[in-house]
């Protein structure tokens, strides 16, 4: 419906991204990238949660799909490789990322000043590409939209993991992972272009083979993804996105990133599947 | 199917039909015997210790000498419902998990105890152990043991909610063992163990439903809801919160913006936000506190409640109903004069959206 009125009112079409969190799930949102890239259009906006939104931001700032992958594969290729380049780049030794006394151990502006491209560290100001990111605040338990300002304390608190993480302040809020108010931030961007698309990688608990009960961090982490989906099964009673790609990397966990290989494998499918949707709308309205 | 001598008979409801046979359908109930006053449908919020303010909810009913025509809980809402459905009073409950927590729970309080920190310290010692506890240990505790043992035994139906854990979903348990199924309700991830039923594996009903009003649309006339799932306390002197009010905090935030978004598809008529924020899912023992910060929400209920009955009484019901007039919903205008207390209500939590 949203379409055909979109057709009737305006010449162009616009697209509207919405890239949920997942942790090293999120890897996936790479190949959905490369869809937009393959497709030769661009999106009118993008908003993102978590590593939606670092996956967004990169896309936005003017990397391709294929430079993200390149320079995901490059970081995630092995342990050892990973720890070289990050301490590479520490100064004042690796108490800048670590501290007991803090809530969370890891200081996420510093990791991503360290981990991110050059071209990151600027302001939402200088993007090509409109971008949000989704972020809660601790304490007034809702949704804080950040789309002002330097982008990397922007993207640290949309990706500070409680208790893993420090919380982020910015502008007098204490900011915390946007997953816990909005996984799959399409809601943001809904009126803000004829065509959104979300892409959700939570992931699912999986049973193991032969096993009775999960183990406790297990169902910790498993009753996490639950919330997560009551969230967005709530949200979509409300408003669904026109294009839902849910890519099949439910069985990775949160810290897979060094299964990189594995995880792109296994979002092959769905980028052809949004390449397909995407392709069709375009042609609808095109 | 008899009516269990053991249970604790309420003064005023032994002669009602309606209520002393608990085996006949729930369709027969719909079509109500004629009855001057509305019908209330209430849900009980899942919140740990902070539910132990859902008795000072129940003491209204009691006091008003009604009873919800329908329960539906979550997680500790699943279990004072079960006990008040079971036919107990509010008062007898109270007394009872009182009397619970300051004498025979000491060594589950210990364990239990957010202030002495021990469930982290465990977790990280034993992260291949399955969990903690069996979330039964938990309801022998705190429940009497006059509560009905089985669905068919309750004086009030009750739908208890729980989480499937692998297929991420709501799961309803309205017949069978009564006990499984609130202890299925509880079973907080990690600190209990998954309850199977059915074959399905079964977590605490807060994973997809901390407050469970959506699923008595259109049972009751009057559909009250009480919130306890509470909010993250900004701590006195500490710039952050600490890791561990962090962990507990977090999933609270899940479960509050999931309630936020079901009032965006539907609103109870009577919601009551209990403010009891500064307590952990586990701070059973500051039953005292918990009680006392509770009461103002007691007041707010009865209030609304007394004013919802009297309105109700003297416009659309009068003393000769007949049938089909009491099964017919409320006019429209009623309807929307009744809605007011509860938007206004609303409206703290829905300014920040």
């Amino acid at each position: 419906m949203r379409l055909a009125e979109a057709n009737a009112g305006k010449p162009g079409k616009r697209i509207a991204l919405a890239l949920g969190g997942g942790s090293a799930r999120g890897l996936a949102h790479v190949l959905m990238l490369e869809v937009f890239d393959e497709l030769g259009v661009k999106p009118a906006v993008i908003a993102g949660t978590s590593m939606g939104a670092i996956c967004g931001a990169a896309y936005a700032v003017g990397l391709s799909g294929a430079e993200l992958r390149a320079r995901c594969m490059a970081l995630f290729a092995n342990r050892a490789n990973f720890l070289k380049h990050l301490a590479g780049k520490l100064r004042g030794g690796f108490s800048a990322l670590w501290s007991a006394r803090m809530p969370g151990v890891v200081d996420n502006v510093t990791l991503f000043e360290m981990l991110l491209p050059e071209a990151m560290r600027c302001d939402f100001a200088a993007l090509k590409i409109p971008f949000l990111a989704v972020a809660a605040d601790f304490y007034a338990i809702e949704q804080v939209v950040l789309d002002k300002g330097p982008l990397i304390p922007a993207l640290a608190a949309s990706s500070a993991l409680p208790s893993l993480t420090r919380p982020v302040v910015l502008g007098g809020r204490t900011l915390i992972d946007g997953g816990f108010v909005n996984p799959l931030p399409y809601d943001v961007v809904l009126d803000r272009a004829d065509v959104t698309v979300a892409v959700d990688v939570t992931g699912l608990p999986r049973r193991r083979p032969g096993a009775q009960l999960p183990r406790t961090l297990e169902a910790v982490t498993g009753s996490t993804q639950i919330l997560f989906h009551s969230i967005t099964r709530e949200k979509l009673k409300v408003a669904a996105p026109h294009i839902l790609i849910r890519p099949g990397v439910g069985a990775f966990g949160a810290m897979d990133y060094f299964k990189i290989e594995a995880i792109l494998a296994a979002a092959e499918p769905a980028k052809d599947d949004l390449k397909y949707k995407l392709s069709q709308v375009l042609a609808e309205i095109g | 199917m008899t009516e269990q001598p053991r249970l604790g008979a309420r003064p005023g409801t032994n002669g009602d039909p309606s209520l002393d046979a608990p085996g006949q359908a729930l369709e027969g109930r719909k079509r109500a015997a004629p009855t001057a006053r509305p019908t209330i449908a209430l849900a009980l919020g899942g919140g740990g210790a902070r539910g132990l303010a859902h008795i000072l909810m129940l003491e209204v009913f009691d006091e008003l000498g009604i009873r919800p025509k329908v329960i539906a809980g979550t997680s500790i809402g699943a279990l004072f419902g079960a006990a008040y459905a079971s036919g107990l009073s509010a008062r007898l409950i109270r007394a009872h998990v009182e009397e619970a927590l300051s004498q025979r729970f000491d060594i589950a309080r210990q364990l239990l105890s957010a202030r002495s920190a021990p469930v982290l310290k465990i977790l990280n010692f034993l992260p291949l152990r399955s969990a903690l506890l069996k979330p039964e240990l938990l309801l022998e505790f705190m429940l009497p043991s006059s509560v009905a043992r089985d669905f068919a035994q309750l004086k009030i139906p009750l739908k208890v909610v729980a989480t499937d854990y692998y297929g991420q979903e709501q799961t309803i348990l309205t017949e069978g063992g009564l006990r499984t199924a609130v202890a299925a309700s509880i079973a907080l991830p990690a600190l209990f163990t998954p309850v199977t039923v059915n074959g399905r594996m079964l977590m605490d009903g807060g994973l997809t439903n901390p407050l469970p009003f959506d699923i008595l649309h259109g049972e009751g006339d009057i559909t009250v809801a009480i919130d306890v799932s509470g909010a993250p306390v900004m701590p006195g002197k500490r710039p952050h919160p600490s890791a561990f009010a962090m962990l507990m905090a977090s999933s609270q935030i899940m479960q509050r913006t999931i309630v936020r978004q079901k009032l965006k598809v539907q609103q109870p008529d009577i919601y009551i936000d209990v403010e009891v924020d500064a307590y952990y899912a586990l701070d059973f023992h500051r039953f005292k506190q918990i009680m006392a910060d509770a009461a103002p929400a007691k007041q707010q209920l009865r209030r609304q409640l007394e004013r919802v009955l009297t309105t109700e009484t003297l416009e659309t019901l009068p003393a000769a109903a007949v049938p089909a007039l009491a099964a017919q919903p409320p006019s429209p205008g009623l309807r929307r004069k009744r809605r007011l207390p509860s938007l206004k209500r609303l409206s703290p939590l829905r300014r920040t959206e």
